[in-house]
C-alpha cells in the first residue's frame, strides 16, 4: 500500500521528518494491508519512531526556517483569505469535484482511459485551485481556510494515485486493472517511488525486499 | 432526498457582535446525520460555519452539539428523525427548541460581549444568498418547525458551534487523575487480570470525550465547579480497576471534594445525553455506593438514607417515611437521640418540608407524622418480604439498573421464588 516512504526507524527522505501509521510506507505490507494490520504500522513504527525522533532531536539544534519561508507561508494564507468572492470557484465545489472524481474513476475498479481522465480532471482542479475563494476571512477557527489548504494536499495525493495506478499495468493487491487483471510479477514486482517536481510526480523504481514470506497469489 | 430547514445558533468572535440565528435550507437523505446537514450548508451556502467534526461515526467525539435542546452527537442523529423531534416538540409546546432556548448571557464567555438580555439570540433573516439557483423556499412545508442547532451548554463558544472544552472538561479530566496507579514495578509483560473483573468498568471505558454529558449537566450548570459527569465516569474507570492500588485516596479525594461525588442530583440528563451509553450518573452512584463501603461519611447522608430505606423496608414492607426520615439523619436511634450536629441542622431544615407535605396533602394524617405507627404488613407476608431479603443476601450481585440497549442478558424470571426459604 502507498504512503510516505520511510525506513524501519520511520525516516523520511527529508531530514528530520518522520512518518509513522496510515500516512507511512514502511513496506511491510506488500500490495494490500489486510484488516487489523494497521497495529504493526501505529505500534511497532509509531514506537520505532517516537524513539529515532527523541534521539535524534537530542543531538541537533532546533531547526529554524529561513525569514522567507515564513513570509512565503504568510502570503500564501493572506492570498487565500482575501480572494474576494467570485474569483474563482468555491474550495468546496472542488473538493466535491476532486472526490467524485476519483471515486467513480480511480477506486476499486480502474481502467486506463478513466485514470487519464481523473488525471486531467485532478490537474485542472489543481489550476482552478489557484483563484478558488473562501467565504471565512477571519482569524479565530478558520475552518475554510484549513480546508482550503488541506485541497492542496488532497490534489497533490490524487495526481500522485492516478500516476501510480497508471504506471502499474497489472493487478495486485489494492489496485484492480480491468485492462491488466492479472499479476505481473517478471515486470511489476517492485515498488512505484514518486518524487515531486514542479512538472508533476516523477517516478522511479525501488526493488521489494522479501524476507520470510514469498508473494502468493491471493486465492480466496 | 427531502428538504430540512436547520436552525443554527450562530456566533462570529470577530464580528463585535452577539449571536444570532440563522437559518439554512439543506437537501439530503433522512438517514443522512445532523452534521452531513451542516456541512452541506457550510459547502454551499456559507463556508464559515464552523463545527468540529472528524470521523463522522461516532468514535472520535468532536462534534457534541445541542439538537432541539438535546446534547449529542451531530453525526450520530439522523435528520430525517431531528426533523420528526423537532415537529413533535412544536406540536406538543407551541415552540421550538429556539424558542425555548436558555438566554445567550447563560453559556456566553464573560470575556465576549454576549451577556445576556434574557430575550435570545436575535434571528438574521437575511442568509447569505444562495448559490447555483438554490431555493430557499420550501413549498408545502409550512407545518415543519425548524430543526434547532445550538453550540454545547456549560461551555464557552469559541465560534458558532465549536466550544472551548479546556475549562469544562479537560481540566476536570486531568482533575480525577486518569491514569492507573498501580503499586510496585510493572510486570515485565502485560498485567493480567480476570476478565470477569473488568466487566465493571466496561461501560465507562466506552467514553469518547465529547462532553455531552457535560454540555446536559444541570449540577454543572448551577455549580460550574462541579467536577461532572465524564470526568466522574472517568474516575470511576480507576477507581473499578482492580490493577489500581490507589482506590481509597481516590475515594476520599471525590467524596470530600465540595464539588465532587455528591453534587450530582441524579437529574439522569447525562443518561440521556451520552451517545456511547456509558451512563455518567450510573458511574458517579457506583463511585458513592463504593465511598460508602469505604466508611465515608456522606455530606448528603445519601448513604444513611439508602441504608434507612433498606431497613425499614425490611421491618415493615412498606415505607414508614417519617420514620425514614429520622432513620437517615440519626440512625440506629430508639429513644435515644445521639444525631450528629449536621443531622439535627438537617432535619430542622426539613421542618418547612414537612409543613408543606400536610397543607398541600401529600401528608394526609397527623399520628403518620409520628415515627413507628406505620403498621407492618398483615397476615405474615412480612415473613415474605424478609424472605426476598435473605434470598438477596445469598446471591448478592451487583448489576446496573440504568444500561440500555441490547445485552446478552438472560431475561429475568417473572416472578421470584420464595416458598422453599420461606
Amino acid at each position: 500500500m502507498g504512503g510516505v516512504k520511510t525506513d524501519v526507524d520511520g525516516r523520511t527522505d527529508i531530514p528530520g521528518l518522520y512518518s509513522a501509521g496510515e500516512t507511512a510506507c514502511v513496506s511491510v505490507h506488500g500490495g494490500n494491508r489486510l484488516g487489523a494490520n494497521s497495529l504493526l504500522d501505529t505500534l511497532i513504527f509509531g514506537k520505532r519512531s517516537g524513539r529515532d525522533a527523541a534521539a535524534r532531536a537530542k543531538r541537533m539544534e532546533l531547526a529554524r526556517p529561513s525569514k522567507k519561508a515564513l513570509e512565503d507561508e504568510e502570503n500564501l494564507v493572506a492570498d487565500l483569505i482575501s480572494r474576494p468572492k467570485g474569483s474563482g470557484r468555491r474550495i468546496s465545489e472542488i473538493r466535491l469535484e476532486l472526490g467524485q472524481t476519483m471515486d467513480a474513476k480511480v477506486a476499486v475498479f480502474r481502467e486506463e482511459a478513466g485514470i487519464q481522465e481523473a488525471l486531467e480532471t485532478v490537474r485542472r482542479l489543481k489550476e482552478e485551485a489557484k483563484t478558488a475563494y473562501i467565504d471565512d476571512h477571519g482569524s479565530v477557527f478558520n475552518q475554510d481556510l484549513i480546508g482550503a489548504i488541506e485541497l492542496g494536499y488532497m490534489l497533490d495525493n490524487a495526481e500522485c494515485t492516478c500516476v501510480a495506478a497508471l504506471e502499474r499495468k497489472e493487478s495486485r493487491g489494492a489496485q484492480y486493472r480491468t485492462d491488466y487483471p492479472e499479476r505481473n510479477d517478471e515486470e511489476w514486482l517492485k515498488h512505484i517511488d514518486l518524487e515531486r517536481t514542479d512538472a508533476g510526480p516523477e517516478i522511479s523504481y525501488s526493488e521489494v525486499t522479501i524476507t520470510q514470506w514469498e508473494p502468493q497469489e491471493r486465492t480466496y | 432526498m427531502a428538504e430540512y430547514t436547520i436552525k443554527v445558533r450562530r456566533f462570529q468572535p470577530e464580528s463585535g457582535e452577539g449571536p444570532y440565528w440563522e437559518e439554512f435550507n439543506v437537501d439530503l437523505d433522512p438517514s443522512l446525520s445532523v452534521l452531513d446537514g451542516l456541512l452541506q450548508a457550510k459547502d454551499r451556502e456559507d463556508g464559515s460555519l464552523s463545527v468540529r467534526c472528524s470521523c463522522r461515526a461516532a468514535i472520535c467525539g468532536s462534534c457534541g452539539m445541542k439538537i432541539n435542546g438535546q446534547s449529542g452527537l451531530g453525526c450520530k442523529t439522523q435528520i430525517g428523525e431531528a426533523q420528526e423531534q423537532a415537529n413533535k416538540m412544536k406540536a406538543a409546546t407551541g415552540v421550538t427548541a429556539a424558542e425555548a432556548s436558555s438566554p445567550i448571557g447563560v453559556q456566553a464567555d464573560e470575556s465576549s460581549n454576549l451577556e445576556g438580555t434574557g430575550s435570545g439570540p436575535r434571528t438574521r433573516e437575511s442568509g447569505p444568498e444562495t448559490s447555483g439557483g438554490y431555493e430557499r423556499a420550501r413549498p408545502g412545508a409550512e407545518e415543519a418547525a425548524p430543526i434547532v442547532i445550538e453550540p454545547m451548554g456549560n461551555m464557552p463558544v469559541i465560534k458558532d458551534l465549536i466550544t472551548d472544552m479546556e475549562s469544562t472538561h479537560w481540566t476536570k479530566i486531568r482533575r480525577v487523575t486518569p491514569w492507573l496507579l498501580p503499586h510496585g514495578d510493572p510486570p515485565e509483560r502485560e498485567y493480567v487480570v480476570e476478565p470477569e473483573s473488568m466487566i465493571d468498568i466496561t461501560q465507562s471505558m466506552a467514553c469518547i470525550q465529547c462532553g455531552a454529558c457535560v454540555s446536559a449537566c444541570l449540577s454543572m450548570e448551577a455549580d460550574p465547579d462541579f467536577i461532572g459527569p465524564a470526568a466522574l465516569a472517568k474516575a470511576y474507570r480507576f477507581v473499578g480497576d482492580p490493577r489500581d492500588a490507589e482506590t481509597r485516596e481516590r475515594l476520599h479525594d471525590l467524596a470530600e471534594d465540595p464539588h465532587g461525588i455528591y453534587d450530582c442530583t441524579h437529574c439522569f440528563s447525562c443518561i440521556d445525553a451520552c451517545p456511547k451509553g456509558v451512563a455518567p450518573m450510573d458511574q458517579i452512584m457506583r463511585l458513592r455506593r463504593r465511598a460508602g463501603e469505604e466508611g465515608i461519611e456522606d455530606p448528603n447522608s445519601g448513604h444513611d438514607h439508602e441504608i434507612a430505606f433498606t431497613k425499614i423496608i425490611e421491618k415493615k414492607g412498606t415505607l414508614d417515611e417519617t420514620l425514614l426520615l429520622q432513620e437517615s439523619f440519626a440512625p440506629g436511634l430508639k429513644g435515644k437521640l445521639k444525631p450528629t450536629r449536621r443531622a439535627i441542622r438537617e432535619m430542622i431544615a426539613s421542618i418547612p418540608t414537612a409543613i408543606r407535605g400536610l397543607r398541600t396533602g401529600k401528608m394526609r394524617s397527623l399520628p403518620k407524622l409520628i415515627p413507628g405507627i406505620h403498621p407492618k404488613l398483615p397476615d405474615g407476608a412480612q415473613d415474605e418480604v424478609q424472605a426476598i431479603y435473605k434470598h438477596a443476601e445469598e446471591h448478592r450481585e451487583e448489576f446496573n439498573i440504568y444500561i440500555r440497549g441490547e445485552e446478552d442478558v438472560e431475561p429475568e424470571p417473572d416472578v421470584i421464588e420464595v416458598e422453599e426459604t420461606a
